[in-house]
C-alpha cells in the first residue's frame, strides 16, 4: 500500500515532467542475435542447481547463449573435460581446482556458485563396528581421490585426532561407493550428496553419518581455461549474467527450482528437498574459495600430494571482471594475513 | 448548498486528505527512523568489530594465556546489538545469516580453545592437532568474511533504504505542502467567487437602493444564505416603499391640514381686520340715527359721518380685494412679474391690524424704485405671512418689539435676497437644527401646526431658491433668496 502511493505520487510527480519535456521516444524492439554457442560440462549434483535453472528458464538463452551441456558424475570430471578442450566451462569444487593448479593447468576461476559445509560427510556401517568417529581407526573408507571427499576425510580425521595412517583408505569414484558399501567392500565412504543421502537411506538403520560443519566449507565453482576466458571475455560475462539471474530466480522461486532440478536430473523431489538447505547458492568471488584453497593446498603439499613446494598465490588463478561487471557488489575478496 | 453547508464539506474533505497524508508522512518518518536505527547498529558493529580489529584480534586471544574476558565481554555486547538489530529489523535472511556466522565464529573459538589445551598437554600426535588448529583457524577466517560480508550488504541495503525512505519523507512533505496548497487555494477561490458572484450583486443592489430606488428587487439566485439575504432585502425594501408611500400621503395631508390651519389663521387676521372699520360703521351709524331722531343734523357733519362710513367700507374693500388677488393667484398658481412694494401692501393688509394691535414695529426695506420679481406672488406672500406671524408670536412676550423685511439684489442682481429678523436673540442651535423638520413647533399646545417652516422652505426651494437661518445674525433672522427671473 505505502509503495503504491509512493509509486502514485512519484508518477504524479515526474508525469509532468515527461510531458513538458515531451518525451515522446520510440522504443525500438531489440533485433534477436544470433545465439553464442558454448559449452558448459557439469554435473547432476545439486551444487549445480542455478546451471539447470539458468538453461532451464532460458536465462543462457536471453544473454545469446546457445549452451550445449556436457554432464558428468562429478565436478572433477567435469574440469577434466575442459582442461582436454571438450568444454569451454565447468562446474568444479575446489579441491579438483587446487591440484589442476598445482598441477600448472592454466585455468581461471571465475565464479564460486554455491557454498556449503554441510554438504560433505562420512557414511559408514554400523554393522561394521562404527557407531562414533573413533571406530572409524582402522576401518576401510571409501575415497574419490582428489576431491573434497578426499580433503574432508582428512579433516575429520585430523579433528578426531586421527591421521590417514590410522585408516585404510579405498579409492574408489562416487557412483561405486553405495555398491562397495552393500558389499561390504568398505566400511564407510567419504561423499557428497546426493550419493551421501541416497546411500544413508539404503543403508537406513545400519548407516550413521559423520560429518562436521566446522572443518571444512566446500566451494563450486565455474572455471575456465584462461586463453578461453581471455579470448571470450564477454561470452563469461554473458554467463556470469544468465547465472545471476538464476541465483535471483532461486531466491525468489526456491520450490520451483526444485521441481525444476527434480525434472532434468532425475532425481526425486523429496531427495532434493531434503538437501536442499545444505547450500547456499550464492554468485560470489570472496576469501572462502582462497582460504579453503589455501588450506588444501598446505594439506597436499604435506601429504606429498603435489611436488610444489608451497602454497601458490592464488590470487592469480582468479577472474573477476565479469563478475565486477555484472554484479559489483558480488565480489567480496581481499587479502586477510593469515597469522599461523 | 447552503454556504454553511458547503464550508462544512470543504472542511470535512480536507480533513480527511490530511489525515491520509499525516498518515503517511507517519509511516515514512517511521521507516525512515526504522532504517536509520539499523544502519547505526550496523555501523557500531562494523566500526567496533572490524575497523578497530578488536573482533579479528579476538579470535587469536586463546594463543594467550592471559584471560579471555574481554573476548567475553564484547561477544556478549556483539549479541546484544545483534539482538537489537534482530528486533528492529525483524527476519531477515541476511541477518540471519550474520546471526549464523558470529554463532558458528564462536563455537569454533571455543573448538579452538579447547584444541589449544590438547596442544599444551603435548600429546604424541601433537602435528595432528597442530593441523586441526590450522583448519579450525581458516574456518574462521570464512565465517568472519562471511559475517562481514552479510554486514556490509546490510549496511548498502540500509543505506539505500535511508535514502529511499528518506526521499518518500521529503515527497510526502511535498505532496502534504501541496495539497495543503491547494485546499487553501481552492477555499479561497470559493470564497472569493462566493464574494464576487453573489455579495456584489447584494453590494451593488444595496447601493441602487440607497439612492433611493425602492422599487429595485435584488436578484439572487440559489438557496445559499446570499440568496436568503437578499430575499431578507427586497422584503424590507418592499415595506420600506410602503411605508415611505404611506408617509409621502401622510405628509400631504399634513401639509393640507397646514394650509387650512395657516387658512384658519389668516381668516382670523382677516376678521380682526375687517371687524375694525365694520365696527366703526356700526358706531357712526348708531350714533347718526340717534342724532337724527333728536335734532335736525348739520349736513357738515352728516357728511363727516358718511365719509367716515366710507372710509371703513373703502378699508373692508381694500381687504376683500387684497384676499380676492391671494386666493385668485393661489389657485392658479401663476407665475408672474410682480411688485415686492405691491407685494408687501397686500401682505401689510392682512397683518398690519395684528401687529398694530401687538405693538410690533414692523420695518419693510425695498431698494429704491421698487423691486420686480418673476415668481409666484401668491406663495412668497404665504411665506411672508408664516414668517411675519412668526416672528410676531415669538417676540410677544418681549418689550423691545421690532420685526424687519429686508429685500435685497445680490449676486450681480441675480438673486433677490429677503431677510426676516425679529428683535428676538436668535435660534439655538439645537433647535435651530430641527426647527426645518415637519410638526417641528416651540409653540404653546394648539397655537401652532409645526408645519410653517418646512412648508415655506419646501415653497421657497420649489421656486429655485435657498430658505435658511442666518446664524451670523444677532437676531432671529429669517432668510429666503429667489432667483430674480424665475427659471422655467
Amino acid at each position: 500500500m505505502f509503495r503504491v502511493f509512493f509509486l502514485l505520487c512519484y508518477s504524479l510527480l515526474f508525469l509532468s515532467g515527461l510531458f513538458v519535456s515531451g518525451c515522446n521516444r520510440p522504443f525500438f524492439a531489440k533485433a534477436a542475435p544470433s545465439l553464442k554457442k558454448i559449452t558448459i560440462a557439469y554435473t547432476y549434483q545439486p551444487q549445480c542447481t542455478l546451471i539447470h535453472v539458468a538453461k532451464e528458464k532460458g536465462f543462457f538463452a536471453e544473454e545469446g547463449l546457445d549452451v550445449v551441456p556436457l554432464m558428468h558424475q562429478y565436478g572433477k570430471a567435469a574440469l577434466q573435460s575442459v582442461l582436454e578442450h571438450k568444454a569451454d566451462l565447468a562446474t568444479v569444487a575446489e579441491t579438483p581446482l587446487l591440484f589442476s593448479i598445482l598441477n600448472d593447468d592454466k585455468i581461471f576461476i571465475i565464479s564460486t556458485i554455491v557454498a556449503s559445509s554441510k554438504n560433505s560427510a562420512i557414511i559408514a556401517r554400523k554393522d561394521a563396528g562404527i557407531s562414533k568417529t573413533f571406530d572409524l581407526k582402522g576401518k576401510k573408507i571409501g575415497v574419490t581421490p582428489l576431491t573434497t571427499g578426499d580433503f574432508f576425510l582428512d579433516s575429520l580425521l585430523i579433528a578426531n585426532g586421527m591421521t590417514r595412517k590410522d585408516i585404510i583408505t579405498v579409492s574408489l569414484p562416487p557412483d561405486d561407493m553405495e555398491e562397495a558399501l552393500k558389499q561390504k567392500k568398505i566400511d564407510a565412504a567419504s561423499i557428497w550428496n546426493y550419493p551421501l543421502t541416497q546411500i544413508k537411506h539404503i543403508l537406513g538403520e545400519n548407516g550413521i553419518l559423520f560429518f562436521d560443519e566446522d572443518i571444512y566449507t566446500e566451494t563450486f565453482n565455474l572455471a575456465s581455461l584462461q586463453d578461453y576466458v581471455r579470448n571470450n571475455p564477454a561470452v563469461i560475462k554473458q554467463v556470469i549474467k544468465a547465472v545471476v539471474k538464476a541465483q535471483e530466480y532461486v531466491k525468489d522461486h526456491p520450490k520451483e527450482a526444485q521441481e525444476i532440478m527434480s525434472r532434468v536430473t532425475n532425481i526425486s523431489p523429496d531427495l532434493i528437498k531434503e538437501v536442499w538447505d545444505a547450500f547456499s547458492f550464492n554468485v560470489t568471488l570472496d576469501q572462502t574459495i582462497l582460504i579453503t584453497l589455501e588450506d588444501e593446498a598446505r594439506w597436499a603439499i604435506k601429504n606429498k600430494m603435489t611436488d610444489k613446494p608451497k602454497v601458490p598465490d592464488f590470487g592469480n588463478y582468479i577472474y573477476a571482471d565479469a563478475l565486477k561487471s555484472v554484479s559489483p557488489d558480488s565480489y567480496k575478496l581481499k587479502r586477510v594475513e593469515n597469522e599461523n | 448548498m447552503r454556504i454553511k453547508n458547503q464550508l462544512k464539506t470543504i472542511s470535512a474533505l480536507a480533513i480527511i486528505v490530511l489525515i491520509i497524508f499525516i498518515s503517511f508522512f507517519i509511516v515514512a518518518a517511521n521507516k525512515y527512523k526504522t532504517a536509520k536505527s539499523v544502519l547505526n547498529i550496523a555501523n557500531e558493529i562494523q566500526i567496533n568489530f572490524f575497523e578497530s580489529v578488536s573482533f579479528r584480534d579476538q579470535f587469536f586471544l586463546y594463543r594467550e594465556d592471559r584471560p579471555r574476558e574481554q573476548w567475553i565481554t564484547n561477544n556478549q555486547k556483539l549479541d546484544k546489538l545483534l539482538h537489537k538489530l534482530e528486533t528492529i529489523k525483524g527476519q531477515d535472511k541476511t541477518l540471519n545469516e550474520i546471526i549464523y556466522s558470529k554463532k558458528k565464529s564462536s563455537a569454533l573459538f571455543y573448538r579452538v580453545i579447547a584444541n589449544t589445551a590438547l596442544l599444551k598437554s603435548s600429546p604424541p600426535n601433537k602435528q595432528v592437532y597442530y593441523e586441526f588448529d590450522n583448519r579450525l583457524i581458516s574456518q574462521i577466517y570464512i565465517r568472519y568474511n562471511e559475517f562481514f560480508n552479510s554486514l556490509q550488504e546490510i549496511q548498502f541495503h540500509t543505506e539505500k533504504e535511508v535514502e529511499r525512505t528518506y526521499r518518500n519523507l521529503i515527497v510526502a512533505i511535498t505532496f502534504f505542502a501541496v495539497i495543503l496548497s491547494l485546499i487553501v487555494t481552492f477555499i479561497s477561490w470559493h470564497l472569493n467567487g462566493l464574494i464576487s458572484r453573489r455579495l456584489e450583486i447584494l453590494h451593488a443592489g444595496a447601493d441602487i437602493i440607497s439612492q433611493g430606488k425602492l422599487e429595485y428587487r435584488i436578484n439572487v439566485e440559489g438557496e445559499d444564505e446570499f440568496s436568503d439575504l437578499a430575499a431578507s432585502f427586497n422584503s424590507m425594501t418592499t415595506k420600506l416603499q410602503l411605508n415611505n408611500e404611506q408617509l409621502e400621503l401622510e405628509r400631504s395631508r399634513s401639509v393640507q391640514n397646514a394650509k387650512l390651519a395657516s387658512l384658519g389663521e389668516m381668516s382670523a387676521s382677516i376678521a380682526h381686520e375687517i371687524n375694525n372699520p365694520l365696527s366703526v360703521i356700526q358706531l357712526t351709524n348708531s350714533r347718526l340715527l340717534e342724532k337724527l331722531k333728536l335734532d335736525p343734523l348739520s349736513t357738515d357733519y352728516i357728511v363727516h359721518s358718511l365719509e367716515k362710513i366710507q372710509g371703513a367700507v373703502d378699508r373692508i374693500n381694500k381687504i376683500i380685494k387684497g384676499l380676492t388677488n391671494l386666493s385668485r393667484n393661489a389657485a392658479n398658481e401663476d407665475i408672474q412679474v410682480f411688485s415686492v412694494e405691491n407685494m408687501m401692501e397686500q401682505v401689510l393688509s392682512l397683518v398690519g391690524q395684528k401687529l398694530k394691535y401687538s405693538n410690533v414695529d414692523l420695518r419693510v426695506s425695498i431698494p429704491p424704485g421698487d423691486l420686480f420679481i418673476e415668481s409666484s406672488l401668491t406663495q412668497i406672500s404665504q411665506v411672508l405671512i408664516n414668517l411675519i406671524n412668526n416672528a410676531n408670536d415669538a417676540i410677544a412676550p418681549r418689550k423691545d418689539k421690532w420685526i424687519k423685511v429686508d429685500f435685497k439684489l445680490v449676486k450681480d442682481s441675480s438673486i433677490v435676497r429677503c431677510s426676516v429678523t425679529d428683535s428676538g436673540e436668535g435660534i439655538p442651535s439645537e433647535i435651530a437644527e430641527k426647527i426645518m423638520q415637519p410638526f417641528f413647533t416651540t409653540k404653546e399646545m394648539g397655537k401652532g401646526t409645526g408645519l410653517g417652516l418646512s412648508i415655506s422652505k419646501e415653497i421657497i426651494e420649489t421656486l429655485g431658491g435657498k430658505f435658511y437661518i442666518d446664524d451670523e445674525s444677532p437676531n432671529t433672522c429669517f432668510v429666503f433668496e429667489l432667483p430674480k427671473v424665475f427659471k422655467r
